[in-house]
């Protein structure tokens, strides 16, 4: 059995997991965006998960792969494969979710959980990249992301900017204004302060837009011109 | 003490947030997306490659390893930081002033702003502190610790410090940024700057965006005046000298020579010309196709160097040698799929340079050409906009209903409504 396994592995399933703790704050639940679950849903599932219900690890994958795998490209940018992240995602919630408090915050810790595995691999590609070492991230097709060339180039560049970035400003301002998470949530998913995640999307936003507002290849999607010009309307 | 209210993000990064949004979401991908088996594949290996460990007694020492190292990495408290002679904003905020400003943190380390000079301090932890230069000039001198760690932003650049003094000047207006290296080591990243420039005592660097120039230079040598840009192509810029050079060595002022990009290292294999359009290194491309002379590429190049050096052309605002390129493309490949989006770009091109007749025409060749291709909506809609302007509302009412029909949540259907409602 998957979850027997996973959850009576003791010692030696923790020790795959970040040194650092996951604390769910005392947030309102996220309302899970998969399938239109309720807080009442996902109190279920987690309870269902800890008492290691057969068939929970599956209805937890089909319930919120789709939001980690958005949360992933959405904070990795559209040149990476997310896939293997995903599942490390997962293989991480089952391994911990005996620790959650609150059964009704599972989607929120969820994307705490995310969220820090992110952050490692974002610490992971810059590391790449300072020792010169290829990436091993496979190309996608963009055209699959988006059919128009000047949208794909216009995002392209975006993620370009945004690996300017330390990985906890770049999830914050991702998290935030992507994804649209309130910033209490950012907060609870970054495992900060509410001042501490507002500061940092603040000093993301304004350094980023600076950027935007140099990057010629942007302007040209942007339809502003270098000198703010607007082309229409 | 309460914290600033959140700002309104700019409509830029409102546009790419949603652009964001809707091209990335949750689908699984069309190949190799992860299922659920083989999620649980994977937890029954590493379950099973636990269980192995746990045999050998791995476990208990590994238990103790995190623990001494939470031990030895848990963070220290931050740097405090005093100012002297000025305020610190809320955001961080500082001004320089005829006092003469200055930010003094508690390792010891030292920022002096000039007067007038405006600077940011952004994060500060155990390690150092970042900085911002919004204009004018600082000059820090680093205590040199383990694990220090520093930097200065102006504009697009970063430097990147250690244990140091050094300087750093930075004009907004023009992006133009100089750094004076007293003591100790930097590295310096940004456009322009290919794997970082590490800099040496006694070394100035000058980097001048908008020519094209990073020039490094003894500080005792007078800084270089603007190189003499003649008409296209090749562009005159000053040579440049190798980092590791002493500062003995006098550098030469502006003189016609073969453009180089200053870089800490030897110049690595050229790379495929889409790449540095990918990579945001537009006059990296466009220096290379200088180099190979322009009227050779575009008889010889092939379709995707054409492609990109066009691309890394327009984003350059150099529609003499975005032209030619498109122009190319599409008389030496007339089959290739760039070769018709070449020519909703010439459109575009046109449309820029005030052309809007010619810009019509390339337009409705495109639409032609590719009416279901990826740029028709984009094509339509700007020919939809030049021909109300050109010939007044009646004449683009049947363009409006045509858009409306193809393309209803197209990035012009608004325009499009809206005209058709006008009375």
């Amino acid at each position: 059995m998957l979850v027997p396994r996973l959850l009576g592995s003791s010692v030696g399933a923790f020790l795959l997991v970040p040194a650092v703790p996951v604390v769910v704050r005392k947030v309102e639940p996220i309302q899970c965006a998969s399938h239109g679950a309720t807080p009442a849903d996902d109190a279920a599932l987690a309870l269902a998960l800890v008492a290691g219900e057969a068939p929970a690890p599956r209805h937890a994958w089909d319930r919120f792969a789709p939001m980690v795998r958005r949360i992933a490209r959405r904070t990795l940018g559209p040149d990476t494969d997310v896939e293997d992240i995903v599942q490390l995602v997962f293989m991480k919630l089952f391994a911990r979710v005996h620790t959650l408090r609150e059964p009704q915050a599972l989607s929120a810790f969820l994307i705490s959980i995310t969220t820090f595995t992110l952050r490692r691999e974002l610490r992971r590609r810059k590391l790449q990249s300072w020792l010169g070492l290829a990436s091993d991230a496979a190309a996608t097709d963009l055209r699959v992301v988006h059919p128009d060339p000047l949208a794909r180039e216009a995002l392209r560049r975006f993620y370009a900017l945004l690996d300017h970035f330390g990985a906890r400003d770049r999830t914050a301002f991702v998290l935030r204004y992507v994804e649209g998470l309130e910033l209490s949530d950012v907060a609870a998913a970054l495992g900060v302060s509410l001042a501490t995640a507002k500061r940092a999307v603040t000093r993301t936003q304004e350094r980023l837009t600076r950027l935007v507002e140099r990057d010629p290849a942007l302007a040209e999607y942007l339809g502003t011109g270098l000198l703010g010009r607007r082309e229409h309307d | 003490m309460t914290e600033p209210r959140e700002p309104t993000p700019a409509r830029a990064l409102e546009q790419l947030a949603a652009l964001a949004q809707k091209s990335l979401t949750g689908d699984p991908p069309k190949r190799h997306a992860a299922t659920f088996a083989d999620l649980a594949r994977r937890a029954e290996r590493e379950a099973a490659s636990r269980r192995k460990r746990l045999s050998f007694g791995v476990a208990a020492v590994a238990l103790a390893a995190v623990v001494l190292v939470w031990v030895v990495l848990r963070p220290a408290p931050a740097l405090e930081l005093a100012v002297v002679n000025g305020d610190m904003s809320r955001s961080g905020e500082v001004s320089g002033s005829a006092r003469g400003t200055r930010l003094a943190f508690s390792d010891g380390t030292q920022v002096a702003l000039s007067d007038a000079a405006r600077a940011r301090v952004g994060s500060v932890d155990e390690h150092g502190a970042e900085l911002g230069l919004e204009s004018g000039r600082v000059t820090l001198s680093v205590v040199k610790r383990q694990g220090a760690r520093w930097s200065v932003t102006a504009g697009d650049y970063r430097v990147s410090v250690k244990g140091t003094t050094f300087s750093v000047d930075f004009a907004p207006e023009r992006g133009d940024m100089t750094l004076d290296l007293l003591t100790g080591s930097v590295s310096v990243s940004g456009p322009l700057i290919t794997g970082g420039l590490e800099l040496r005592a006694g070394q100035r660097v000058l980097i001048r965006p908008r020519e094209g120039l990073v020039q490094v230079q003894p500080l005792e040598a007078p800084e270089a005046s603007a190189p003499v840009a003649t008409s296209p192509p090749p562009r005159v810029e000053p040579a440049v000298e190798p980092p590791d050079a002493g500062p003995a060595a006098e550098a030469p002022a502006a003189r016609p020579t073969t453009p180089r990009r200053a870089t800490g290292k030897r110049s690595p294999q050229p790379e495929p010309w889409s790449r540095l359009v990918a990579a945001g290194r537009y006059a990296a491309v466009l220096e290379a196709a200088e180099q190979r002379e322009l009227g050779r590429v575009y008889s010889g190049a092939s379709a995707a160097d054409l492609q990109a050096l066009a691309d890394a052309a327009r984003y350059l605002r150099r529609s003499d040698v975005a032209r030619p390129a498109l122009l190319a493309l599409r008389e030496r490949f007339p089959a290739s799929n760039g070769a018709r989006e070449a020519a909703f770009l010439l459109g575009r091109s046109e449309e820029t340079g005030g052309d809007a007749a010619r810009a019509l025409e390339w337009y409705e060749r495109y639409l032609s050409e590719s009416p279901e291709g990826p740029y028709a909506a984009q094509a339509l809609g700007r020919k939809l906009l030049l021909v109300r302007e050109r010939s007044g509302r009646g004449a683009a009412l049947s363009i409006a209903r045509d858009y409306l029909q193809r393309f209803p949540d197209g990035p012009y259907a608004a325009t499009a409504r809206s005209l058709l409602a006008e009375r």
